[in-house]
């Protein structure tokens, strides 16, 4: 009696502890995530994007982008020629340029372009931009499966954030994002973000996401599907001076 | 056992290059920081119909009119049908190596009219037959951090805008302006010179710019019936002017010798290095702001009359106009940010604004008046200060020293992925200079003539003859009285206007309406001589303000495009420029060319 009384308590001892093991915080998972993501110093990407209308042809648009961490990016379009040479120059939420070979200008624009469709895509110029969640969100882990951890995310007080409400799903295998759900203020699933296929360095110790889906469900399940085209190219050195105005001019004038 | 381990380490080490090529390997051939010789060809082809509405410009005029309705002009010089049938192939031609590159921009322009010929052998020549021009926009080349970092050179044929705002850049003053379509707003011809841009820290960054060859702006087809328009020379001086007014008046009606501005002829400033231009930038950034302050030393690209001759023509008063392109100092200034509206829109929606602003420093501008073989009014120079006075007093001010101001302030705001607005106040119109605002009080004219009828009962109190009880002529001196018997429609010099616009996307975004309007928000101010009914020789003269939403103030464009981003690039288009408004307003004015409609084509690859 004594025996199988000491063997359930260990057997209940160890249960709890792999059970405590196998669910890390909602914040550790959130925070090895976005390290993992950012775990670069630039990176270079070739993207192209279809935006499959339905019964029509989809529409193509490839761009270039140069990213850093902290939200920098330079965007330039390749194609189709009508917005071909057009640059964006994201220095912050509040910085944004962009250059028109109609004007030969450089144009400051405003923040509220961000949530603009990007080339009549789903994705918005913040969905390619973001891979930080926990400055403007609380995370809770509001389910694990063998596979994921989904975490719902609301918006800190006092944050500005154009999503009040997140609901992300979280590889387990690599401890990546593969789905992001967009929820609008009266609790409604606006969009939804896949991140279909990762290529991850020899050392894993970045990831990139190769394959992103975005499907609009406000606007009849509209499908924007960016394939990475090329290699990932990490840590090319860019200084500084490759996110300013003077470089914008520089490289589309 | 041996075999099966070496087969296991041979895949092993296939699979690993494989691996690290997808991850890291650098093939990409066009990053902007690798070296060797990199070119790129860009451009498009497009096809441009626009045809003049006759009935829409606000100047038309019947048939029964008998062709000559606006200010000597004739009906038939304002051309109704296509005003356009143009086909351009832009090129643009880029060679990179390093930090040098190479620019070529060039447009082929068949214009799609034969050209007037005199004679049936000129069809022999395909150049009469099917005309085309080469515009060269850019063909440059640039050195970036020349001889130290962030030391940029870019030597040769150019354009270089300055400026916050939206089309309307007071600053922005190196390049000439390419009026030559009124669809294209703020489009410059290029001119040969030399920048050097130098960027010693973050944002900060000083620009020098020099232009050795002084170009004028490129003008529209109708300019000339502004410029020669006889009723509207821009002296300042409002006195000199109407007798003007009353003296022509007088030759066309009782002499049977009309005015005409035979030659309007703009004087090249002579190429010396003191008439080259030059300009200074510096640019910052402060509080995730920018600004940047500006200097301009150079010409307006508009000429003005310096010199007028007016002779016997025989059946008319021949007057030939010599002009200039005045003199200017400019100081810019300008400032663009974001206004934040905090969570409004889910955060990070701030408006878009922009101000942009520059003060004239003018070199003084006089036009002196010579006459030769005209009856009654003496041979030699006008007498400005008239015949009460010694001597003939100073010529008459066409612009004065006096600095002035223009400037753009705008804001612009995206409320969802359909609907954008844009908004602009604009001060002084890109075709305004000089001194004349709510600041400082001076007209030019629109319409002159004389006015008998001072007390607008139908009847004329006044007479022009020279012989009735309240003459307008004095017949010995040849001296009209213009403070009793003209009239004139006049405007500041900078007025005012409302641009305004709104970008609604569609059919998944392929298509954009857009709607832009230029609200005149000057009106017009009307000059006469207010008379008292019982002696019209006693009054007083009086300027009226009509104001914007009257009938004789109101005017306005209304451009309404639609666009249709077929795929592959290919993009179709149409729309209209409408134009409203009485003859003497801004946008009525028959120098503006009138309404068109349009329809493009074009291809970008």
């Amino acid at each position: 009696m004594k025996l199988s009384v000491i063997a359930l308590s260990i057997s209940l001892v160890l249960l709890a502890s792999s059970v405590a093991s196998a669910a890390p915080s909602a914040r550790k998972i959130m925070q090895k995530m976005e390290r993992k993501m950012n775990n670069f110093k630039d990176l270079t990407l070739k993207w192209t994007l279809r935006v499959r209308h339905s019964g029509k042809k989809h529409t193509l648009v490839k761009f270039k982008v140069i990213t850093r961490p902290k939200g920098q990016r330079l965007i330039r379009m390749t194609y189709p020629g009508d917005v071909k040479g057009m640059h964006i120059l994201v220095q912050t939420k509040s910085e944004m340029y962009i250059y028109l070979p109609a004007f030969r200008k450089v144009r400051r624009i405003a923040g509220h372009v961000r949530n603009q469709g990007f080339q009549g895509s789903g994705f918005t110029y913040d969905d390619m931009a973001i891979a930080q969640w926990t400055p403007w969100y609380n995370a809770r882990l509001a389910k694990q499966t063998a596979k994921h951890w989904v975490m719902s995310l609301t918006v800190k007080p006092g944050k500005a954030v154009a999503w009040p409400r997140l609901r992300l799903r979280i590889r387990r295998d690599i401890g990546l994002i593969d789905e992001i759900r967009f929820i609008n203020r009266r609790g409604k699933k606006v969009k939804t973000q896949m991140f279909k296929r990762y290529k991850c360095k020899s050392d894993s110790s970045h990831c990139n996401p190769v394959w992103i889906r975005m499907v609009e469900h406000t606007r009849g399940n509209l499908v924007s599907d960016m394939k990475l085209k090329g290699k990932v190219r990490y840590n090319k050195g860019y200084s500084d001076r490759v996110f300013t105005v003077r470089y914008l001019l520089r490289s589309a004038n | 056992m041996f075999k099966r381990r070496w087969y296991w380490l041979a895949i092993v080490l296939v699979m690993i290059p494989l691996h690290t090529a997808r991850a890291d390997d650098d093939d990409d051939d066009d990053d902007d920081d690798e070296g060797g010789l990199k070119t790129s060809l860009s451009g498009f082809i497009r096809a441009d119909f626009r045809y003049s509405l006759p009935r829409m410009n606000p100047f038309w005029c019947p048939k029964s009119a008998g062709g000559g309705c606006v200010g000597g002009q004739r009906v038939s010089d304002i051309r109704s049908g296509f005003d356009r049938n143009e086909n351009t192939a832009r090129m643009r031609f880029t060679v990179r190596s390093g930090d040098y590159k190479g620019v070529a921009e060039l447009d082929f322009v068949w214009t799609g009219f034969v050209r007037p010929v005199g004679d049936l052998l000129a069809l022999a020549d395909r150049s009469n037959v099917d005309p085309f021009r080469v515009e060269a926009h850019a063909l440059y080349f640039d050195v970036t951090d020349f001889l130290t970092k962030g030391l940029d050179v870019r030597i040769g044929k150019q354009i270089v805008t300055w400026g916050k705002a939206d089309m309307f850049n007071p600053t922005s003053n190196l390049n000439p302006l390419d009026l030559e379509d009124s669809l294209l707003f703020g489009d410059r011809v290029s001119n040969n010179m030399i920048r050097v841009d130098y960027n010693p820290w973050k944002d900060l960054i000083f620009t020098l710019v020099w232009v050795p060859v002084f170009k004028p702006y490129q003008l529209n087809r109708w300019a000339p019936i502004a410029i020669k328009g006889v009723d509207r020379i821009p002296i300042a001086d409002g006195s000199i002017r109407r007798r003007l007014h009353v003296e022509r008046d007088y030759a066309a009606q009782f002499l049977g010798l009309p005015t005409v501005v035979t030659r309007a002829t703009p004087v090249q400033p002579e190429t010396r290095i003191e008439n080259s231009q030059v300009g200074f930038k510096t640019a910052w950034k402060m509080a995730k702001m920018d600004f940047s302050m500006s200097y301009y030393h150079g010409r307006h690209g508009i000429p003005q009359p310096y010199l007028e001759r007016t002779s016997n023509g025989g059946s008319f008063i021949d007057a030939e106009a010599s002009l200039m392109y005045p003199k200017m100092h400019t100081l810019g200034f300008d400032w663009s940010g974001q206004i934040p509206l905090g969570k409004v829109g889910g955060g990070g929606r701030g408006i878009g604004f922009w101000v942009e602003a520059a003060v004239f420093f003018p070199r003084e501008v006089r036009m002196p008046i010579f006459q030769q073989g005209l009856p009654i009014i003496p041979d030699g120079e006008y007498d400005y200060n008239g015949p009460g006075e010694p001597g003939v007093g100073l010529p008459p001010t066409i612009i004065s020293s006096r600095p002035f101001a223009k400037w753009t302030v705008g804001l612009d705001y995206t409320f969802n992925r359909y609907l954008m607005v844009n908004l602009q106040w604009v001060h002084g119109f890109v075709d305004e200079f000089g001194a004349g605002d709510f600041f400082h009080k001076s007209f030019v004219p629109t319409r002159g003539a004389v006015d008998l009828d001072v007390n607008n009962d139908g009847t004329d109190d006044l007479d022009l003859s020279g012989f009735g009880s309240a003459p307008c002529m004095d017949l010995s001196t040849g001296a009209g009285d213009g403070d009793m018997c003209a009239k004139e429609y006049l405007r500041p010099r900078l007025g005012d206007y409302l641009v305004a616009g709104t970008d609604i996307r569609f059919y998944r975004g392929q298509m954009l309406l857009r709607i832009f309007f230029i609200l005149d928000l000057t009106g017009v101010y009307i000059s006469e001589w207010v008379a008292s009914p019982s002696d019209p020789t006693n009054g007083r003269r009086e300027r009226t303000h009509k104001g914007t939403f009257t009938s004789d103030g109101f005017s306005m464009v209304i451009f309404p495009s639609w666009t249709w981003s077929v795929g592959s690039g290919v993009e179709l288009s149409a729309g209209a420029f409408w134009m409203i408004g009485k003859r003497h307003t801004k946008f009525g004015d028959p120098a503006t060319g009138g309404s068109v409609v349009f329809a493009k084509g074009k291809f970008s690859f």
